[in-house]
Order: structure tokens, then sequence, then C-alpha cells
């Protein structure tokens, strides 16, 4: 196994269920983009300066960047499925896995940081916590960062603060985002109109999805949208604060649907299970919508024999590329939705509606 | 003068068309402008940013980056800088862009210890002269010993050393 199994990862969240425990926030991450003074920024430069670049910065990124038991990832030499496995687990942006030689990630094996060399700027930090704890995430890659900046000399300007390749990035380099499970806004047809606000407080909203829909599973993730202005603390707390509202409006969304409509909320949930427990063909998208129907079941309490951490491995497991590495072998799209339909029939054959 | 394009109507803009890979301006009527318009603007950021000055300032599009070489056309195009300097040679630009990116316009937050490291040393060196000046030599000897620390922290070999973007 290239990373630890899905079972063991930091940011799992603890297995629960019952009433009143409700994961509405899933997980969260802090990214720093940084760049080194006096180099071309990654997508302007050619590939032997990237190369240069990665040869030159990764053995310290593992040595002394303050990650534990590192490994350095190159995009060159990885296929696929590997690509897509480190996507999924959220530890690679998608632009990177688009990337080849001179493009690669350095990341500790609990997976909770990870520097990312020559995406879009030459270097990004980001640190995955579980929960909303954004503060706890900032503090690593603060510290991180705070290493890093012994070693290089980064493009940094007084006025402009950290130079980065978009614009949109400057200043602070941060863009903190918080991951949520919105299922309970859309089943009261109320998300929209919180997306709608959101996007009117600066703030970016993005399905974080699987392969068709970006919306698929009902996930979104929250960040901020602006980095030039305010300091780190003030990005990261306005943003909480709004996140916070998110949560505890989808958390009455929840309460209202159990007491004005179980009959809605019960519906969701047990066409989602006998769909699993019966499909012999499903695509990763729509297998992502009925285990985020699951998920909301076993934190309202409906559902018996399973937790949250099970739904957690399994919305990782059913993704191509971690069916591909569970299997070990490549395989086309339909292929695999046949497969994933037989996961999931198999990881789920004991679950039951509660009473 | 007669529209370059339609040979028919009054020419009334200048418009900047791609012929045989050489760039050249051609007077045409509006409709006629318009319709290359159409054609010619490849992104949102150059019709936001390039249109309007280009067809004040023919031939800017030539000055690039003197630390990347990236061209403003092509910076134009991509919406991204090709390294810090660009900073600097796109200020200009970059200006409206920024203004609608974010609400503030000068950096609050973090700055890299090295950072701290050159403006003190600046402090510092005021502070030696001074010294020296009101020959207040022991004064003068700890801030020359503080500097020189400074310098040994500041040194250190970096990957960018010996590799500057041409």
């Amino acid at each position: 196994m290239l990373l630890r199994s899905a079972a063991h990862t930091r940011r799992r969240t603890p297995a629960r269920s019952g009433v009143g425990v409700m994961g509405i926030a899933i997980s969260c991450r802090v990214r720093l983009a940084r760049n080194l003074r006096g180099l071309k920024f990654p997508d302007w430069a050619d590939e032997a300066e990237r190369q240069r670049l990665f040869d030159q910065v990764t053995p310290w990124l593992a040595t002394d960047a303050g990650i534990e038991q590192p490994r350095i990832l190159s995009m060159g030499e990885l296929d696929d499925a590997t690509r897509a496995l480190l996507r999924e687990r959220h530890l690679i942006s998608r632009d990177l896995t688009e990337r080849g030689p001179g493009a690669g990630v350095v990341v500790s094996a609990d997976e909770h940081v990870a520097i990312m060399i020559n995406e879009e700027d030459h270097l990004r930090v980001q640190v995955i916590e579980p929960g909303m704890d954004l503060h706890a995430a900032w503090d690593v890659a603060n510290a991180v960062d705070a290493r890093m900046e012994q070693r290089f000399d980064y493009a940094f300007s007084s006025k402009l603060g950290f130079l980065t390749a978009c614009p949109s990035n400057v200043g602070t380099g941060l863009r903190a985002s918080v991951m949520v499970h919105l299922l309970g806004l859309r089943l009261t047809n109320d998300l929209d109109a919180v997306l709608r606000a959101l996007e009117r407080l600066h703030l970016t909203v993005r399905g974080v999805g699987g392969e068709g829909s970006e919306a698929a599973g009902h996930m979104f993730q929250i960040s901020n949208q602006e980095t030039l202005g305010e300091d780190e603390l003030t990005l990261i707390d306005d943003l909480l604060e709004t996140v916070g509202d998110v949560v505890q409006q989808e958390r009455n969304a929840r309460l209202r649907l159990q007491r004005d409509t179980p009959e809605v909320l019960l519906d969701c949930v047990s066409r989602a299970l006998a769909i699993i427990q019966s499909a012999r063909v499903m695509e990763t998208d729509e297998a992502l919508d009925y285990l985020s129907a699951l998920r909301l079941g076993v934190e309202m309490g409906l559902v018996r024999r399973l937790n949250v951490a099970e739904v957690d491995g399994l919305t990782l497991g059913i993704q191509p590329g971690h069916l591909q590495r569970e299997l070990g072998k490549t395989l086309e799209p339909p292929r695999r939705d046949i497969v994933r339909a037989k996961v999931m029939r198999e990881v789920l054959a004991n679950v039951m509606l509660r009473g | 003068m007669k529209c370059e394009l339609c040979k028919k109507q009054k020419a009334e803009v200048a418009i900047k068309q791609v012929v045989n890979g050489e760039e050249r301006e051609l007077f045409v009527c509006a409709s006629c402008g318009q319709r290359a318009a159409g054609t010619l603007v490849t992104s949102l950021v150059e019709m936001l940013l390039g249109a309007a000055i280009d067809l004040q300032l023919p031939g800017r599009d030539a000055m690039a980056c003197p630390s990347c070489g990236l061209s403003r056309a092509e910076f134009r195009k991509r919406g991204r800088v090709g390294c810090a300097g660009c900073y600097e040679t796109f200020a200009r630009e970059l200006a409206p862009m920024l203004r609608d990116m974010h609400s503030g316009d000068h950096h609050v937050g973090k700055v890299p210890a090295r950072e701290h490291v050159m403006r003190t040393r600046a402090e510092l060196e005021t502070e030696l002269r001074n010294a020296i000046q009101a020959q207040r030599y022991e004064d003068a000897a700890v801030l020359r010993d503080r500097i020189r620390n400074l310098q040994a922290t500041a040194r250190l070999p970096l990957p960018g050393d010996g590799h500057a973007a041409s």
C-alpha cells in the first residue's frame, strides 16, 4: 500500500452514531502558497527548470520541514490510478494530477501535512485536520512555513506580501477551507439560498463531488476568496464564523426534518440503503449520493450496524483510484461500476434501518 | 479612410490582427471591428485589460518582463504572472485586477523572518552611522557585531542562487 489504508488516516472522524451527534463539518484545510525569489513560476518555467527546483527542494523538505515519515512522490513516476488516489484523499489538487515531471508532493505518512512542488506556485503547504479545527491546521502550516522561510528566499513584497502566480492569491497566500455535509438543507430545499448567501460574503463554495457532478454526495468546500488586506487569523476567524452559521443551519434543518417530516428523512435514507443492497451497477457519483444519505441516517440514529467511520471508509474506497488500488489492477469505467456495486452490497449487507 | 476589411464603410476603429505570425494594426469600420473582436479576444481578462488600452496605445504589448521574459500580451492572455518581478513590470495592469479580487490593497499578516532581517539591518546600519558620528565607539562595536550576525543568518545557500530566471 502506498499510503496507509483508509481506516487509519488522521482526518478520520471518530466512530460514533446516535441522535445529537452530527459531524456536519467533516474536515478542514489550510493551504499556504509560497514562491522563490529569482525563479520563474512553474507555468512559465520550462520542464528542466521545474525539475531542477524539484530535485533541489524535495530532499530538504523531506528531512527538515518538520514532516513526519515523509514520502516524496514525483508526478512523472506515478500511474493514473495513483494520481487519482492522491486526489481522492485530498492530498494533491486536481491541477497537480495533470502535471508531469518536475511536479510532485512531499507528504507525511499520516497524511496530515503535504507540500506540493511546482503546482501553480513553487511550493504549496497544506495541512488537513478533522472537523473545523482550522487553528490547529494553521499552527502546523505556520510552523512548516517558519522552517521553510529559514531555508528559502521567498518572493515577497512589503506591499503585496507573498507573491503568487495568480494575483488572486497574493498577500497571505492563505486558503482556508472547511468541508461540510449539507444534505439536510438539500432535503428542506434551503441549500441554494444558503450557498448564494455565502457567495455574497466573498467566500468560495464548491462541491467536492466525485467524477461527474461537483455536488455529488452533498459535500461542499467553503473557503476564503480574498487573501490580501487581512492577516491570516482574521481570514480564518471570519471563515469559521460563517461556517459555524452554516453548520447551525444544517443542524436546524435536520432537526426540522426529524420533527416535521420524518417521512422525508426516512425515505431518503431507506431508499439509499435499498438501492445499495440490490444494485448491480453503480457510478461513483450515484454511490456518493447514497453514502451521503447513509451518513445522515447514521448521524440521526436511523441506521443500525453502521458507523460514520465505516461510511468515511467506503466514501473513499469506492472512488476510482481507491477501487483500482484495492483490486491491484486497472479497470475501465463500466467494469468499475460493477465492482463498485458489489463492494457496496457486500460491505453494507447487514446494515438495517432502526426499528 | 475606408475600412481595410470590407473596403466599403468608413474606418472608425483600430484593431490588431495577426497575419502570418506578425501583428499589425488595421483600421476598420464599426461592424467589422465588432466581428473581429469576437474572434480575436481570447479571454475575459484580455478583453477587459487589453482591448481598451490597445486601441489607444499600439505597441505596448511588445514590452516584456525583464526578469522572466513574459510579454504583456501573454500576461493578459493568462491572467497569471511569470515571476515575482512581473508584479512590478505589470503593476499598472495588475492594480485593477487586484482591486477586483481583494478588498484590501496592501499586505497585512505574516512577514518572513528574512524580511525582518533586512529591515532590522537597515535600521542597525543607520544606528551604526549615528554611533560613529557621535564617537560612541563601544556602541558602534556592538552594532557592527549584530550586523555581522544578521549577515551570517541571512546568507544561507538557496536553490535560486546561480539559477536566476533569464
